[in-house]
């Protein structure tokens, strides 16, 4: 379950970068995060887990609808990049995946010794390695083409991108986060896009 | 649970805005009446034990509540003034999403969550920014992930955990500790990073720039202060070497600034480098580490309470003038004379005098990071910060043009006059707090033993 959640975390990514319209930038941002509690070693059976994964799912299903507010004014078709940048972007995303998934015994080694010959024996569905690969993906993504780039939802999906990058390299470390972590995270992304959709509404942004 | 409380009313207060948005003076109505709920809420109710909130807690502590008083309390009087002068719903349902999630940051008692909510806090406040506002966003979008990568990082680093490390651990903590001073000179916006807050400054909206750059950087500011000085990485920044580039960083900014007010043209721009210059005390406190919090805290809240006064009177000013250029306010003081005092009575309070509890905790935070001679500059240049107002007054000195002389209504001259009255209302208070009336003990020998620490253990 962890790994596949961070696979669709990581397709998620990819489709937001080669989104042009619309709906399919919503999907891809919302498939890149909506999975992302699932993404630790092992599921608590835990009321405390349950109650802040509910919470995280509604606060991004809320950041999803104001991103399509932010949307609505340019139409269902999104400004077009140049196709080399977005493949460049896109491979290098697929680099640190690779990356995160096999340097993650060294850099768990380098961290905790302890771990050092656990990590390295540890096969490759191990979950951590998973969650560090999908971390450094959806970084690549959020500050390359969606941080960089004019148009405000994909500021705001930039945003909330990181974070969760942040939160998968390290717990895929493995750091234990509070349950009650996952809430804050969850309103990453309607408060960036809250923000850009405000600017939207405007009748003139400015770069 | 106070503080839950003051969260719940403020969110109440927001959703009462969306609800008349279409009636610009009912929305501000509603905001200033749920502000000052809020207000009235953290001042009258005791103090009361922690609350557990799941696996975390929710904390109530006197700092919280003089924190919280003074941000509801300001924003309701600038969301009234507003109201009377130049109405909006985006002012008060701003002041009351922010007075929530700043609730809620103060209160959690787990650091990762409260630092993410309070970076993100500073991330929506950038809704309040005018035409400029990308580049400010950008700066400020990174902070919540940098913020949670170090407080779950310095998780792996801390002692008591299982796996605790051994010199690996103390890497964790150092990298955990730097990424935690990075994201706060993104957001105070230290030298050379102020330059995108600025630009966002020179078109925001007079009212929100106490949002943008004042209430919602300096909570973040001050969360990383308390969580580098009492959480997990406690002292890894009181180190020769760190101490000298904070002292460094910090001081450079609070010169450049001082010397910026000097030629700003815009109002919003002379409060943003203010702001800034202000803000870059948070910087030279990381290096004071737990000693400098008490000092810190008192800082933040005087100066948030006397820029917001400041951005109240630029927003009377403007109205009454019709413009926020120097050049287009001449002539003020003939114009509106009782906003004279409006000025003069906040720009005192931010400097204070020997022996006053601002003063005092300027110099104490400066000192403890540098020596004699060089503290004495730092702590001149940063009560030289406000010299830049002193170009308002002599702009005022000047005589009005014609424009500004347009005649208006009955009604429309009472709400003038009833706006300066609350800007001078707005400029006592922080002056309350400079007199030692209010807080004054959070800066004495007894402070650093009291229960104000956001992140303390209950």
């Amino acid at each position: 379950m962890p790994v596949a959640a961070a696979l669709v975390a990581v397709i998620g990514a990819g489709l937001t970068v080669l989104a042009r319209k619309r709906i399919a930038f919503l999907a891809g941002v919302l498939s890149a995060l909506v999975l992302l509690p699932l993404c630790r070693p092992a599921l608590p059976d835990a009321m405390a887990w349950t109650l802040s994964a509910g919470a995280y799912l509604v606060g991004t299903l809320l950041g999803g609808y104001l991103l399509w507010v932010a949307l609505r004014p340019i139409g269902p078709r999104l400004p077009r990049s140049s196709a080399l940048a977005t493949l460049a972007w896109l491979a290098m995303a697929g680099v640190a995946v690779t990356v995160g998934v096999a340097a993650w015994p060294l850099a768990v080694a380098a961290l905790d010794a302890s771990r050092g010959t656990g990590a390295r024996l540890a096969d490759l569905l191990e979950p951590g390695r998973w969650s560090l690969g999908a971390g450094l993906a959806l970084l690549v993504v959020g500050l390359g083409p969606l941080l960089t780039a004019a148009q405000p939802a994909r500021l705001a999906a930039g945003a909330a991108f990181c974070s969760a990058a942040a939160w998968l390299i390290v717990t895929g470390l493995g750091a234990a986060a509070a349950d009650v972590t996952l809430v804050a995270i969850g309103l990453v992304l309607p408060a960036a896009a809250a923000a850009v959709a405000v600017h939207s509404l405007r009748p003139t942004t400015d770069g | 649970m106070i503080p839950l409380v003051a969260a719940l009313l403020a969110a109440v207060g927001a959703l009462a805005v969306l609800l008349v948005r279409g009636w610009p003076r009912g929305a501000g109505l509603a905001g200033a009446v749920a502000l000052s709920a809020v207000t009235a809420a953290v001042l009258v109710a005791p103090v009361e034990a922690p609350v557990a909130l799941g696996e975390s807690q929710s904390i109530d502590a006197p700092l919280i509540r003089l924190w919280l008083s003074a941000l509801a309390g300001s924003l309701a009087l600038i969301v009234v003034v507003a109201m009377l002068v130049a109405p909006s719903p985006g002012l008060p349902l701003l002041a009351c999403v922010l007075v929530t999630a700043t609730a809620l940051s103060l209160t959690i008692a787990e650091p990762a969550t409260a630092l993410t909510l309070a970076a993100a806090t500073g991330v929506l406040a950038l809704a309040g920014a005018g035409r400029t506002w990308q580049g400010a966003y950008r700066q400020a979008a990174l902070v919540p992930g940098i913020a949670l990568a170090a407080v779950l990082l310095a998780s792996l680093a801390a002692p008591g955990a299982p796996d605790a490390p051994g010199a690996a651990g103390s890497s964790a903590a150092a990298i955990a500790a730097l990424l935690v001073v990075g994201a706060v000179a993104l957001r105070v916006g230290v030298v050379p990073l102020h330059l995108l807050p600025l630009r966002a400054a020179r078109t925001a909206p007079l009212p929100m720039i106490p949002l943008t750059s004042v209430w919602a950087p300096y909570l973040f500011g001050l969360l990383a202060a308390a969580w580098l000085a009492t959480g997990p990485v406690a002292g890894v920044l009181e180190t020769a070497v760190a101490r000298d580039v904070l002292a460094i960083i910090g001081s450079l900014t609070i010169v450049l600034a001082a010397l910026a007010m000097l030629v700003q043209d815009d109002l919003g721009s002379l409060l943003s480098v203010h702001a800034i210059g202000d803000g870059a005390l948070v910087v030279l406190a990381l290096a004071g580490g737990a000693a400098a919090l008490p000092a810190l805290i008192l800082w933040l809240i005087v100066s948030g309470l006397a820029r917001t006064a400041l951005a109240a009177w630029s927003l009377a000013v403007a109205a009454r003038m019709g413009g926020r250029r120097i050049s287009e306010i001449r002539g003020w003081i003939e114009r509106a004379p009782l906003l004279l005092s409006g000025l003069l009575l906040p720009v005192v309070a931010g400097l204070g005098w020997p022996g006053s509890p601002p003063f005092e905790a300027r110099l104490s935070i400066v000192q403890g990071v540098m020596p004699g001679e060089a503290a004495v500059l730092v702590a001149g240049a940063s009560m030289a910060l406000a010299l830049g107002y002193l170009r308002l007054a002599w702009a005022g000195i000047g005589s009005a043009d014609a424009v500004s002389a347009s005649p208006a209504g009955r009604r429309r001259r009472a709400a003038r006059w009833v706006a300066a009255g609350l800007v001078l209302a707005l400029g006592a208070i922080p002056l309350v707090v400079t007199l030692g009336l209010v807080a004054g003990d959070l800066t004495g020998p007894a402070a650093a033993a009291a229960d104000w620490r956001p992140f303390a253990a209950p």
